[in-house]
């Protein structure tokens, strides 16, 4: 289960630099209720309440928050005021592309290695054997292990990740900026590996675009706005217009109708 | 356990991979310039050996063999200073595609410096080789004293790193370092008995391991190495308390805007994203 209670996060910038440097020294004091001069709130008075096995869809506009909380709960970044009980057995992952002129000879085999060692990945699964069945997964043949990772699809990267995903074995899974090619036959097979294994566990999706596969796939979702939750509800509470209107999601026939421009 | 570790290693390795990338990638002879100070410094200690009389001044070895195993020691402080705020500086840009730990930055710290002075390390064995018979049992001592000087070294460097993130004057403590300890440590010169030069050696902490690096090497184990294994697992125990500390420190310069390029954090994409369409 994941509790949030009165989580808040505020940012500043330009930084001061004095400020910075209380904090690091953990004399800074967060709690101050007025906003500072080129403060903002990320995240304002934010409670939540996810039970195990509830897949949920978090959206919102830009600037809305969705990042930030999805940051928090991935300890990547400390939040200022508030409560977060969660397990810190989780996955997650940005699912954004590593700069590619930091290591450009780098084989896919290589890269495969390395990505996995970051993760927990199942006790009884040898890389070899993971290996392999990411390379399934994938459709990725022998052959392509030897090429340089980045003349590979530039998706590649968070198809791997959300491939490996499905052999870990963690209580919360998060991800951000949640968005593939939902048609495709490879998303396909992963998501539903995925699925199997993320049986009775939590499941967060940031920034997703694609409403059918939402509506498809959610259990419930958050909708936030200005660094607020507007609605947190089931999915069959919100209507497609609704979603569409207030957060420029796009349908199946918004894509067709994209591609045909 | 042994598969936890070796995924450790893969991504530390990674690490320390990706800073050597960068650091020469545009470079035909990188290992060279690795090695270049300690090139420098052993033909000067040869040519200076040849020419003075060295036994006049106090010395009991051989020139090349006092200085040399000291001035491996005084690189691996500095280098490995020097590298570890560089990784530092890595890690933040990839933290927002890795969920990079405080402890793959550590040992890959480690990693790197001890890959960017393995030349040096193969100098000393060469060196036991020709002035001693055989191969030096001691050499094992030195070793021993090698790895602690890099460690202790990235643990300052680490401590100091998320500061520099910030205020970048900071970034030039290293050369301010390698200035201060190669002057007021006996690398070069013996240290006197009594006067100031003496006195700043007996207060600056560097000395007790480039001696004692300098003293196994020559003479096995000496007191000196006591005072170093007794501090080593207080230094292991302070670096695992620190690492909670820097996992804290990774968190708030996740969630600061630096100033820079090589600043450029996972947070630094999202608060101006924020800022530019929230009008709150």
């Amino acid at each position: 289960m994941i509790k949030i209670e009165k989580l808040t996060k505020k940012f500043r910038v330009p930084i001061e630099d004095f400020e910075i440097i209380k904090k690091l020294f953990f004399v800074y004091n967060y709690s101050s209720k007025n906003l500072k001069k080129d403060e903002f709130y990320s995240l304002k008075n934010i409670n939540l309440e996810i039970k195990d096995g509830e897949k949920i869809f978090i959206l919102g506009s830009s600037g809305s928050g969705k990042t930030t909380l999805f940051s928090v709960l991935s300890n990547k970044i400390n939040y200022d005021e508030g409560l977060v009980e969660k397990s810190n057995n989780f996955f997650s992952s940005t699912l954004i592309n590593m700069p590619p002129n930091l290591f450009p000879r780098l084989k896919l085999n290589n890269f495969i290695k390395i990505l996995a060692s970051f993760y927990k990945i199942n006790n009884n699964l040898a890389f070899e054997d993971l290996k392999k069945n990411l390379l399934e997964l994938l459709n990725i043949s022998d052959e392509q292990l030897n090429t340089n990772f980045y003349e590979m699809d530039k998706s590649l990267f968070k198809s791997i990740i959300f491939a490996l995903s499905c052999f870990t074995d963690n209580k919360i899974y998060l991800f951000d900026n949640f968005n593939f090619d939902f048609q495709n036959h490879n998303f396909n097979k992963i998501w539903e590996k995925f699925l199997i294994n993320s049986q009775n566990k939590i499941c967060l999706f940031f920034s997703c675009n694609n409403l059918k596969f939402i509506k498809d796939n959610a259990d419930k979702i958050i909708v936030m706005e200005n660094s607020q939750i507007k609605k947190f509800d089931k999915v069959e509470n919100f209507s497609e217009e609704e979603l569409k209107q207030n957060f420029k999601l796009k349908s199946d026939e918004d894509l067709i109708e994209e591609d045909d421009v | 356990m042994v598969d936890k570790i070796s995924k450790i290693f893969v991504s530390s390795f990674f690490l320390s991979k990706i800073y050597f990338y960068r650091k020469y990638k545009r470079f035909h002879l990188g290992i060279f310039w690795t090695f270049f100070p300690t090139i420098v410094v052993l033909i000067g200690a040869i040519i200076s050996s040849k020419q003075l009389d060295f036994t006049n001044f106090g010395f009991e070895y051989n020139y090349v063999l006092w200085t040399i195993p000291a001035f491996v020691i005084f690189r691996a402080i500095t280098e490995s200073f020097d590298i570890s705020q560089k990784i530092v500086q890595l890690s933040f840009i990839l933290q927002r595609s890795l969920n990079i730990k405080s402890f793959h930055i550590f040992f890959s710290c480690v990693f790197a410096s001890i890959f960017h002075l393995s030349l040096d390390l193969i100098l000393i064995f060469f060196l036991s080789l020709f002035f001693f018979d055989g191969i030096y049992i001691n050499l094992i001592l030195y070793l021993y004293v090698f790895i602690f000087s890099i460690i202790l070294s990235v643990f300052i460097s680490i401590i100091i790193s998320p500061f520099a993130m910030l205020i970048y004057d900071l970034r030039f403590i290293s050369k301010f370092l390698r200035v201060i300890i190669l002057a007021c440590t006996p690398i070069f010169y013996i240290s006197p008995k009594e006067g100031l030069v003496s006195y700043i050696n007996n207060y600056n902490p560097f000395t007790i391991i480039i001696e004692s690096s300098r003293g196994v090497l020559l003479n096995g184990f000496i007191d000196e190495m006591i005072q170093i294994v007794f501090i080593t697992p207080l230094l292991v125990f302070l670096i695992l308390i620190y690492f909670k500390i820097f996992s804290k420190h990774i968190q708030i310069i996740n969630s600061t805007p630096v100033k820079g390029v090589v600043g450029q954090t996972y947070a630094w994409v999202n608060i101006f994203r924020t800022k530019l369409s929230a009008k709150k």
